[in-house]
């Protein structure tokens, strides 16, 4: 049985004045998959998503989410229905602990966000504080749960990056780069916690470290100069000679 | 957590005895700390809560006390329908205001509520024929609540004011935690964060907007029922610093902050005035120390101090715990 | 037609006038980042002693419009050393706020010694006469207005455009991080930046006297005027300025002119207006 397409890029472009970032790239993604973005630096990666995210407009060509078309979607909306991205670098509430940034996802989810005739707490609203306690507990938080975040190390305030946006229930689900910065230690925990979740979540996962990408992606795309150049299985990919001639070539005479 | 509302009900109570005790004016004075605290309260939900520095809330207050004063002289006796009158005509100004400024950021979205309290400063000013123009608005009985209920002296007046605020305090105090609030208060924090996890935070700050506008609506009308007269220089742009001020000096995004800091520079001012003409002076410096020395405000100044309090009280106990956990944190990043 | 050329005039040399009174303020916004909000209490100040100067003391108007400017000076680099310095790291509102209460200072210092009346400085001698053009008498100071706004506009074009500390201010109004990087002390800069910003309030000051007056509350109004021409021409953009100062100035002057009772009003809409379409201002870069 072939399955739906969860998301399909059409001619899409981004032109900043004359630079083009983005030029006619088309894509499609299947629900459920999982997909590697990799590229050299400036190849438009984090463009891409934000135009898929709805943060940029782009300057031609069609985003479909399911079957609508949704260039025209502002990025809230993109959200609610389920396209949920995460940062290159923390963009996190600095000045909230970190439950009440996990609340501030969850109680839309729920939809108690509207309410205000009664103050947010375990009382009133039981399961949302529930699913916060388990979320916290899942990645192993519950010591910082009334820590602002601001006094956080940049290790823990990337894992809420990340838990942000599982929380924020998403059907395709956008990671720019979620373990740069990170020890080996703390980019496995994330990695491992990334591939527990359900399988119908679509995963696009943007990545330098090729290793982790080949070795937990199903599908990789490779990005260069704003164009799509490679697209296939982490084998495909991996013997492809112009992936190796841009990408791999450059590493490889690193290391002679 | 049960302390507040307990708290809050003393302080009603005391407040309900005060003109037993106290001469009419103290009892005026009262209820002007209590009316430009309700205004304080509203430029409070949009400068503290929603992160929105506004320089233009004064035209809120002229548009509540101009309708309500306007309506008490040519429609209605009764203060519930000409309340309700200056309530509509700020909240229909602070739709307008609203849906102009609140796309713009930061120093943009001052200079936009500037202007735009400027142009109503202009029209007040410049329409004589409804206004009075430069001269005020005058000639606005006393207002009726229910049946020959009248609000015929100062010192019901006060009352009413009191039962006014002690609901809007209320109110407050479960919407500032509330789910709601905490969305605004996410706005404040991280616009565009708020946008990506889903939020549409172009209608909440509208919607922000409104409850301040509309409520700096309802200060004007209850200033113009107590004090009977309007006049431009209270929708003139120093106004809407004053406020700001108020809100700064009591402490930004607390429940009772800007109703201190309306106390603080109501009382200031009185007793100031009293040996010199030229308390502006004083509350420019008394001004210039807050926000070098407790940009908190007062409240902050409180909280500062109780912490000290409570440390010393478990410092043996408490600390040992702390410390770590922040060495920890730090040495990660 | 001969009211409108008066008009011109008038609009041109109000222009020139508001341009000399904000670039001030538009220099240190652009550098420090603070938006002085007591940029019209050193105007009024300028002019109150000038006043002095000029009509108490006697003096020749040529003598202050030079001392003055100086004074104004040097007490707005002594309000940066001893007040605005150590703000720095409390974040940009909370200078805004600090200037604010600095202007309220300023109010009751000035109705303490110079009283609550009107007062007016007459032009200096030799421009205080008309000047025939195309049949109509235009005051002569009203031209050396024109003139020396002219002259400043070129002065500030030629530092920000040729110099080294234009160059200098040109890389703090994009980068702040670079003008360290460039060696500069960046405390320096800003000390001398709010001495420019306050010497140009101390000339408006002076040069205004004689045509706006000076009177208790006006450093509201002017400053409220400043805020226009800075939002209309774009944040800390010298040219702008410049463009902005003209435009408000002949609108404020025809509509006083054509629409007296609408005159308040029109100014204000100009400013929302340019916001809402241009939220970067007329000739602002669009800032992300």
């Amino acid at each position: 049985m072939k399955k739906e397409n969860i998301l399909s890029l059409k001619g899409l472009s981004k032109h900043f004045g004359g630079i083009k970032v983005i030029e006619d790239v088309t894509l499609e993604v299947t629900a459920g998959e999982r997909v590697g973005l990799i590229g050299p630096n400036g190849a438009g990666k984090s463009t891409l998503f934000n135009m898929i995210a709805g943060d940029l407009e782009p300057s031609g060509g069609s985003i479909s989410y399911f079957a609508d078309m949704i260039n025209r979607w502002p990025n809230y909306k993109r959200t609610e229905q389920g396209i949920v991205r995460t940062f290159q670098k923390n963009n996190l509430m600095l000045g909230l602990t970190v439950k009440e940034n996990l609340l501030l996802v969850l109680q839309r989810i729920d939809k108690k966000h509207t309410q205000w005739w009664k103050t947010a707490n375990k009382k009133n609203y039981p399961s949302l504080y529930e699913k916060v306690e388990k979320l916290l507990y899942e990645w192993g938080l519950q010591e910082y749960s009334q820590t602002k975040v601001q006094d956080l190390s940049y290790g823990v305030q990337r894992q809420i990056e990340i838990i942000m946006a599982i929380a924020g229930n998403p059907k395709l689900l956008l990671l720019d780069e979620p373990t740069a910065g990170m020890s080996q230690l703390e980019t496995d925990q994330i990695i491992s916690l990334i591939n527990k979740l359900p399988s119908e979540v679509t995963i696009m996962m943007i990545e330098h470290d090729i290793e982790v990408l080949f070795g937990n992606m199903d599908r990789v795309i490779v990005l260069h100069a704003g164009t799509l150049i490679a697209d296939g299985s982490p084998e495909e990919v991996r013997v492809n000679p112009d992936v190796k001639e841009i990408y791999m070539g450059k590493e490889e005479a690193a290391n002679a | 957590m049960k302390k507040g509302p307990i708290k809050g009900t003393l302080l009603f109570l005391l407040m309900v005895l005060v003109p037993f005790f106290l001469s009419i004016y103290y009892v005026n004075i009262l209820s002007e700390i209590l009316i430009l605290g309700v205004f304080a309260v509203s430029l409070n939900i949009l400068v503290g809560q929603t992160g929105m520095v506004s320089l233009g809330h004064a035209a809120f207050f002229g548009a509540g006390a101009y309708a309500t004063g306007l309506a008490a002289i040519k429609f209605s006796t009764n203060i519930f329908v000409t309340l309700g009158i200056g309530l509509l005509f700020a909240f229909l100004l602070a739709l307008i205001i609203g849906l102009l400024s609140t796309k713009a950021h930061g120093f943009y979205f001052l200079m936009l509520t500037l202007a735009c309290s400027q142009i109503f400063y202009s029209l007040v000013y410049q329409w004589t024929t409804v206004t009075g123009g430069s001269n005020g608005l005058s000639g606005i009985a006393p207002l009726d609540v229910f049946g020959d209920i009248r609000l015929s002296n100062q010192v019901f007046v006060y009352y009413f004011i009191l039962v006014v605020m002690a609901i809007l305090l209320f109110l407050l105090s479960r919407f500032l935690h509330s789910p709601l609030g905490s969305v605004f208060i996410g706005i404040k924090e991280n616009e565009e964060r708020m946008k990506s996890i889903g939020y549409n935070t172009a209608l909440y700050k509208n919607i922000s907007f409104l409850i301040s506008g509309t409520m700096g609506g309802l200060a004007g009308g209850l200033y113009v029922i107590f004090n009977g007269f309007i006049s431009p220089t209270d929708v003139y742009w120093t106004a809407s610093g004053s406020v700001l001020i108020m809100v700064l000096i009591g402490g930004v995004g607390t429940l009772w902050g800007p109703v201190i800091g309306a106390a603080f520079i109501v009382i200031l001012e009185t007793i100031v005035s009293s040996y010199t003409e030229n308390w502006m002076m004083i509350i420019g410096t008394a001004f210039i120390l807050f926000v070098i020395f407790a940009p908190n405000g007062i409240v902050g100044i409180f909280n500062r101090a109780k912490r000290i309090v409570v440390k010393q009280q478990k410092i043996e106990h408490k600390e040992p715990n702390i410390i770590p956990i922040k060495q920890q944190t730090k040495m990660d990043g | 037609m001969s009211a409108l050329l008066l008009q011109m005039m008038n609009g041109l040399s109000y222009g020139m006038l508001l341009f000399i009174i904000t670039c001030g303020i538009t220099i240190v916004f652009g550098i420090l980042g603070v938006l002085n909000l007591a940029h019209g209490s050193l105007y009024v100040l300028g002019s109150y002693v000038g006043y002095s100067l000029i009509i108490k003391a006697g003096l020749p108007f040529w003598v202050a419009l030079m001392a003055v400017p100086l004074l104004i000076a040097i007490i707005g680099l002594v309000l940066e050393v001893v007040i605005l310095r150590p703000t720095y790291k409390l974040g940009h509102l909370s200078q805004v706020l600090l200037t604010f209460g600095l202007a309220y200072i300023f109010h009751d210092v000035f109705s303490m010694m110079w009283g609550k009346n009107i007062l007016v400085v007459n032009p200096p001698d030799v421009l205080n006469m008309s000047v025939e053009i195309a049949g109509n008498a235009i005051p002569a100071y009203r031209l050396a207005l024109i003139v020396i706004g002219i002259v400043i506009a070129i002065f500030l074009w030629y530092t920000q455009e040729k110099t080294k500390w234009g160059a200098v201010i040109r890389a703090g109004l994009s980068d702040k991080e670079m003008v360290g990087g460039l060696g500069v002390n960046i405390h320096f800069v800003f000390t001398c930046v709010f001495f420019l910003g306050s010497l140009m309030a101390g000339l408006g000051g002076v040069l205004g006297s004689p045509v706006l007056g000076v009177y208790p509350g006006m450093e509201f109004q002017i400053l409220i005027l400043s805020l226009v021409v800075l939002v209309v021409g774009g944040l800390g953009s010298v040219t702008g300025t410049f463009i902005a100062s003209l435009l408000v100035g002949f609108v404020e002057t025809f509509s006083r002119f054509f629409l007296p009772e609408l005159s308040l009003i029109i100014t204000f809409a100009l400013m929302a207006l340019v916001l809402v379409i241009r939220p970067q201002g007329l000739t602002g870069r669009r800032v992300v």
